[in-house]
């Protein structure tokens, strides 16, 4: 529909039937069109040159339907900032509105919605449920503000009054889905829109009536500061809303005309220089803006730097650096975080509250996206999950929340190039730097838990069954000199007087020997009993005593003097076991046979109720097929008394020996003992197959749990230094605290139970 | 193999602590001890054997032999 301009009289065109203004190219006033006619709204004012890849008529498509932005409104944010709104006429008729801000663009329809919550009962960070195409779903409220009309263009799908302003509320879901609320001016009813964040690349915005092509990179433009008429270099011209003039330290306003806001009280005087381009972990962004803040804690401040950095195809971004501590931070959108009281969650990560305080700037240099003063304060908190750490800013009428990324030093280095770069050093801990020893710690950790796991296991399955139990009697000081029976060989076999009578000769050399301690050479006469006759047991006998000597200078001499000797002695010796296999001396046991499986260990063990006094017990397994023999020797001594007044004691009755799984078969245990005092003592055997071996547990928990106590410690201590600048001032009981005071606790019961059982043992 | 999602604007992902030589020296070090432990609980082996010998079975049925064996291997025993 074209009719006349109600104002100058220039022909106006209406393209589209569902538009309500057209803002008259000649005059800029906005021609309302009615049932009964047009309608002058009154001019709006030209609009503020901003350098935007989007223009009037440029086409695109969203998905397989195509659009033409046909208007455009120019939009002054209540706290001073500008952006610009496009309307978009989809094919079919439907209207989208796309708004573009510091580079970012939004694309949202309007979505019916039966009931909208006041203006005045949200708040920044609130949580509400809103319609989605009919579903209910969570939206988190970013910003409350205000904002006014300035200038438009083209053909709108609404009443826009020139200077008009309306009030809104922005939220998002976390999960890319933007949300507006329109409250229009006071009176009027609300309106939502919902829609997402895009990028021009999934729009294919293309051509336009005027404006640059959005391929055409958007170039730095350079000024003259209005004080000082050094140049100034914007690198995001579009966005830029203050610049604090490096020569002059004057702060210059950039919204429309520059302006001198007045002299800034300190010049700033940052480590990276501005216009530094640093390879960073999003692409190369260069240094444009240095503001210095400080924290309020304690009622004192403390200051921290953060650099401003920007590229047209990322964004801005910060460069934060707090004590020497350095951080790579990223805007968050506000519903994606879920906020609570002692901490927050974002991208299924959970952070723990580190500290809230109120920011100020103090010091600024450079280029800034918002109306930045010095003075000027927000409401901070900060929630770490090291290396990286969620803060957010409150104003009253916005909330945002950002993503620091730990960086080292080389790190910043690195980045800019500059291994020179005048930063650092780092003074403490930072909130979120990793700290290697807790996280080494931990797999430590988890493995004295497998180990316990493991032992545990070990201990419930070890079949612990007993093979072989028997007592016998030891008598005092060496074995008697008694004539052993003969329970092997064949004794007093036909033919056998030559060999026998070697042997009672090898037998004299023996005991003839003063090499041989006299006290050795009685106990062997009750191991070579003289009236040997079988000619092979002989033969056997001179082989051992020839192994003897052949240890010692004696000579095996001539059978003269054989028989002369009074070696052989009465017997004497116990029969106290079952006698089938028992030799007759005293302290020397020959077991029944018994049968050990090849895949479990065995446990010999012996117990003596000695009192100041001692058992020597030597113990063969002798496998009766395989003539292989496992030694074990034990001390069995036990002494106490008074000294001084006071009790002692020390020794054990008790001792165990185990050995691994032996070849399965037949065994035998042969137990030879001696006994230091007067009579006779008791000594019990008892062989135990598939035991639990809780030494080696104790032994390997050692080896894993010394160094994991040394490292936890060290994560400990550092933990403690990191947590001394929060606001808790102290480190919060996390599942690795909690992990070593379980590890700890039952190794102390393990300890416990263990000094129970040697306790028990001594007193047995 | 298909192309991961695309994040939602605004939605950097939490940087994850990467593997230092330290936790892979930790890693390496409790896997080798849960291993030992695991492998020595498993076959019941002994850290520490006690002797093994083969005593032949000519001195086993003779007369002594058993004694004079432990007489060389073991020696004087005694208490306090």
């Amino acid at each position: 529909m074209k009719t006349s301009c109600p104002n100058c009289g220039a022909e106006v065109e209406f393209r589209y039937d569902d538009s309500f203004v057209r803002v008259c190219d000649h005059c800029r006033c906005a021609v309302l069109r009615t049932d009964r006619g047009v309608d002058s709204l009154g001019q709006v004012a030209d609009l503020v040159p901003m350098d935007s890849p989007l223009a009037l008529f440029a086409d695109g498509h969203l998905g397989s339907a195509g659009f033409l932005l046909v208007g455009m409104a120019q939009i002054r944010h209540g706290s001073g900032g500008l952006w610009q709104e496009w309307y978009a006429k989809l094919d079919g008729g439907k209207w989208g509105w796309l708004a573009e801000a510091q580079g970012r663009y939004y694309l949202t329809f309007e979505e019916p919605a039966a009931a909208l919550p006041p203006f005045e009962s949200l708040a920044p960070g609130q949580a509400i449920e809103l319609p989605v195409h009919g579903v209910s779903r969570r939206f988190t409220v970013s910003e409350h503000a205000g904002a006014a009309y300035v200038a438009a263009t083209g053909e709108l799908p609404y009443k826009l009054v020139p200077d008009g302003s309306f009030r809104f509320v922005d939220l998002d879901d976390g999960a890319g889905t933007f949300a507006t609320i329109d409250y229009g001016d006071t009176g009027d009813a609300p309106a939502l829109y919902v829609g997402q964040q895009v990028t021009l690349d999934e729009l294919g915005i293309r051509g336009g009536e005027h404006g640059p092509s959005r391929d055409a990179k958007i170039a730095s433009q350079r000024l003259a500061c209005p004080n000082c008429n050094a140049p100034i270099e914007l690198h995001a011209p579009g966005d830029a809303q203050r610049y604090a003039c490096t020569s002059c330290n004057h702060l210059i306003a950039l919204d429309g005309n520059l302006r001198v806001l007045g002299g800034l009280p300190h010049k700033a005087s940052p480590s990276i220089p501005l216009g530094s381009v640093g390879k960073l972990p999003e692409g190369e962004l260069t240094v444009i803006g240095f503001v210095q803040r400080s924290a309020h804690v304690d009622g004192a401040w403390y200051p921290f730097e953060e650099y401003l950095l920007y590229a047209p195809a990322v964004g801005f971004r910060w460069l934060v650096c707090s004590d020497g501590h350095w951080s790579y931070v990223q805007p968050v959108a506000v519903g994606a975080v879920e906020a609570g009281v002692t901490g927050c969650r974002y991208d299924g990560v959970k952070f723990t509250r580190f500290t809230g305080a109120p920011l100020r700037v103090d010091q600024v240099l450079g280029e800034f996206y918002w109306q930045v003063e010095v003075g000027e304060t927000v409401d901070s908190e900060d929630f770490i999950a090291p290396p990286a750490m969620l803060s957010s800013e409150t104003t009253r009428s916005e909330t945002t929340w950002s993503l620091g990324t730990y960086m080292t030093i080389h790190d910043v280095q690195h980045a800019f190039g500059d291994k020179n770069l005048p930063i650092g050093p780092t003074i403490g801990v930072a909130p979120n730097q990793v700290d290697r020893s807790e996280r080494a710690a931990r797999w430590m950790a988890g493995g004295v838990g497998v180990m316990l796991a493991i032992g545990i296991v070990a201990a419930t399955v070890a079949p612990d069954h007993l093979v072989y139990e028997h007592a016998m009697e030891v008598h005092a000081g060496s074995a008697a000199p008694v004539a052993q029976t003969q329970p092997i060989a064949d004794v007093g076999t036909p033919g056998s007087g030559d060999a026998c009578a070697q042997y009672r000769v090898a037998v004299h050399s023996l005991l003839s020997c003063e090499e041989i301690p006299k006290e050795s050479r009685d106990s062997l006469v009750s191991a070579f009993p003289l009236d040997s006759s079988d000619a092979v047991v002989c033969q056997a006998g001179v082989d051992s005593v020839k192994q003897i000597l052949a240890r010692t200078k004696c000579e095996l001499g001539s059978a003269s003097g054989s028989g002369s000797s009074t070696v052989a002695g009465s017997g004497s010796g116990s029969s106290s076991g079952s006698g089938s296999g028992e030799l007759e001396a005293p302290n020397v046991f020959f077991s029944d046979p018994f049968q050990l499986d090849s895949g479990h260990n065995v446990e010999v063990e012996l117990s003596s109720p000695v009192d100041n006094d001692w058992v020597y017990a030597a113990a063969d397994l002798v496998n009766q097929d395989t003539g292989d023999v496992v030694e074990v020797e034990s001390d069995l001594e036990y002494y106490h008394g008074i000294d001084d007044g006071e009790a002692w004691s020390e020794g054990s009755h008790r001792s165990t020996t185990v050995v691994g799984p032996p070849t399965g078969g037949t065994y035998i245990l042969r137990v030879e003992a001696q006994h230091g005092g007067h009579g006779e003592t008791s000594l019990a055997m008892a062989i135990h197959q598939g035991v639990f071996r809780g030494t080696y547990l104790i032994l390997f928990l050692g080896v894993l749990g010394i160094p994991w106590l040394l490292l936890g410690l060290h994560a400990w201590s550092i933990e403690k230094r990191r947590w001394e600048n929060s606001t808790r001032g102290k480190p919060p009981v996390t599942s690795f605290t909690i992990v070593v005071a379980i590890a700890g606790g039952i190794a102390f019961v393990i300890w416990g139970l263990f000094k129970l059982v040697a306790r028990s043992s001594s007193n047995d | 193999m298909t192309e991961p999602a695309a994040r939602p604007p605004d939605h950097p992902p939490v940087p994850r602590p990467g593997r230092s030589a330290r936790v892979i020296a930790a890693i390496v070090f409790t896997a080798i001890a849960c291993g030992g432990y695991g492998a020595m609980a498993y076959t019941q082996r002994e850290l520490w054997e006690p002797q093994h010998d083969e005593v032949p079975a000519s001195v086993r049925t003779s007369p002594g032999g058993y004694r004079s064996y432990h007489f060389w291997h073991t020696g004087y025993h005694g208490g306090k």
